[in-house]
This record gives structure tokens, sequence and C-alpha cells, in this order.
């Protein structure tokens, strides 16, 4: 697939209204990627927990559905606040994220954790009688996505 | 006696030019220099130090969380302690670690930086909150183990905690700015 494919939603972006604000905005930049970093804490702290319980390392008193209920919607709050945080930052500097290889392989990474966490994770996390298997697949899943997706996040400021 | 010239400012001057001096040699001995000029070791001991940070505040946060009667408010505050406990030391370790290589590399710029200052500060004032709900606060921990929504002063710990933590992490984003 050509990013290509891609080039007029990065252009729309960089003439949003929101887009000039942030780009012009001396601190906004830095403020929102703090923000950023804040919906990462609540995603890959909430994500951590549940995978460790279902791997069974962890809090084995509460059953997973019980700490999937507790966490499930810290860990949204933090998925929402990442994309509108990551939404902002993309539309200021387009280009650079555009010409930017970990940029791609971020992307390649957050969308199948997106579709994981609303599809498998979500329904393991919301039983407790998943077979033990697929709850390790899970937690093994959650981890893997969504820390590499942090990591090729924080390689865009370096490559 | 003009202010600039007292004790309190001589003194100031001299510790201030003392600590200004070791950092310009830490930051340029070989092993600085070595990862400052590194290609692939700086931005991965960067990612690992991001990545730990989730980690470790990311567990934190649920017994901060627990603490203030928010989440997970029907279980033991001490089970959600054990629960959290040692992966939150492993990723502090790793943060720790990783923080003081990158520092290693770049103390000449880190020391006279505003926000590098006042991330050491609310790590400090972090570590403070922590020892003081420990040794003080906890004593009478029995008392409100169970309960849903614990005390004033138990909450007010969770919620310094993670006041604490957001300035740290706000501050060593921004320092990384101001570089």
């Amino acid at each position: 697939m050509s990013k290509d494919l891609f080039l007029p939603l990065f252009d729309w972006l960089g003439k949003a209204p929101w887009s000039t604000a942030v780009a012009d905005s001396k601190y906004a930049f830095a403020v929102i990627e703090v923000f950023h970093l804040f919906g990462i804490i609540l995603l890959l702290g909430g994500a951590s927990l549940m995978a460790l319980r279902l791997a069974g390392l962890t809090m084995k008193e509460q059953k997973v559905s019980e700490v999937g209920r507790q966490l499930g919607w810290y860990t949204f709050a933090g998925l929402v606040l990442m994309l509108v945080s990551g939404v902002l930052m993309l539309s200021s500097i387009p280009n650079k994220y555009f010409h930017s290889g970990p940029f791609w392989w971020k992307m390649g990474f957050f969308w199948p954790g997106v579709l994981f966490h609303f599809t498998l994770y979500r329904k393991v996390t919301r039983s407790d009688n998943t077979p033990y298997g697929i709850a390790v697949v899970t937690a093994f899943l959650a981890v893997v996505l969504w820390y590499t997706t942090g990591a090729f996040g924080r390689a865009i400021g370096f490559f | 006696m003009s202010f600039s010239s007292s004790a309190f400012m001589q003194l100031y001057d001299s510790v201030n030019s003392y600590l200004e001096a070791q950092c310009i040699w830490l930051a340029n001995t070989p092993g600085g220099t070595y990862i400052r000029e590194s290609i692939w070791e700086f931005p991965t001991i960067e990612g690992i130090h991001v990545m730990s940070i989730a980690m470790s505040v990311g567990m934190i946060l649920w017994f901060d969380l627990r603490l203030l009667g928010l989440s997970m408010k029907h279980r033991p505050i001490s089970e959600i302690f054990r629960g959290v406990y040692w992966y939150m030391v492993g990723g502090f370790a790793a943060a720790i670690i990783s923080g003081l290589l990158l520092f290693w590399a770049e103390a000449d710029r880190a020391y006279p930086n505003i926000f590098a200052r006042l991330k050491f500060l609310a790590l400090l004032f972090a570590g403070l909150n922590i020892l003081y709900f420990h040794v003080g606060t906890q004593r009478s921990q029995s008392d409100w183990d169970n309960s849903p929504t614990p005390p004033l002063r138990v909450r007010l710990a969770g919620f310094m905690s993670i006041t604490w933590w957001v300035v740290v992490i706000s501050a060593g984003r921004l320092m990384a700015y101001t570089f």
C-alpha cells in the first residue's frame, strides 16, 4: 500500500483551522505532546496491568472481568487522549510525519492495536472463562502492540 | 552590603559553579560523549526511558487511584499494593538506569535547564510523599485498608503522588524542547 494514498488526508489536516493554531503557537506543540504522554501512561499502564492479570501474574484475588471493568474506562480515556493529541500534532506539521519512516511503522502497529483493543481484547477482558492459552496470547499482543507503537512514536523525534 | 555579595550568595555561587563544572566534566567523559554522539544508542535509551516510565507510573497510578477511592474501591488497599509493587519497582529501576545514562550524556545542558531542575525537584517531592506515607500515614492502615473511600489524608497522598508524577513527566518532556 502506497503511503501516497493518504496524501489528501495529510493535505486536509494541514489546512484545518486547528493546524495553523498549533503551528503558530510557540508552546502548543510541547503542551499537546505532554498530554499525549499522559494518554500513553493511561493506555500502556492499563494494558500492562490487564496483561499481567490475564497471564495470571498479579491480582489473582480479582476476577479478570472485575479488573477489566475497573481499568476499562481509564484505558479508553488514554486512547482518546492519545488520538486527539496525536491528530493535533500531526496536523501542525503533516509534511514531517508523511516523510518519517518511524511514523508509518507506528501507524502499522497503532491501528491493528485499536482493532485488537475493541475486538479480542474487549472480549477476553470481559469474560472469566477464556482458556488460559488465549488469555496469554491476548496479553502478549496487548503488550507488543502498544509498547511497539510507543517506541516507534518516540523514534519519530529522532529519525 | 549589597545582596549579591552576601555570604549566602557567595556560598550559592560557589556551590553552583562547582556543580556546573562537575556536570560539564561528566558530559565530556568518554562514556558521556559516546552516548551523546551515538546514532542508535541515545534514541534507544530514550525509548527505554519513556516506555519504563509508562510501566512504572502506569502501575503506581492504579495504587494512587485506589487510595483516592476512584478505582478497585471494593478491594483492600494492601492487595492492590501487592499487585502492582514489583512491576512498579522494575519499571522504576529501568527508568532510573536509562535516565542516569541520558543525564551522563547531557549533564552540561541539563544542569542550567529550568525544566530539568523542576523535574529533579518534583522527583524529590514524589520521594518525600512516599516516605511520609510509609512512615506516617500507613501506620493506621488497618483502620482504612478495606475502606472504599479512605480518610482524607490517605486520599491526599494519592492525589499528591499523581500531581508529582504529572510534574515529573511534563518537565521531563519540556526539558528536551529547551536543550
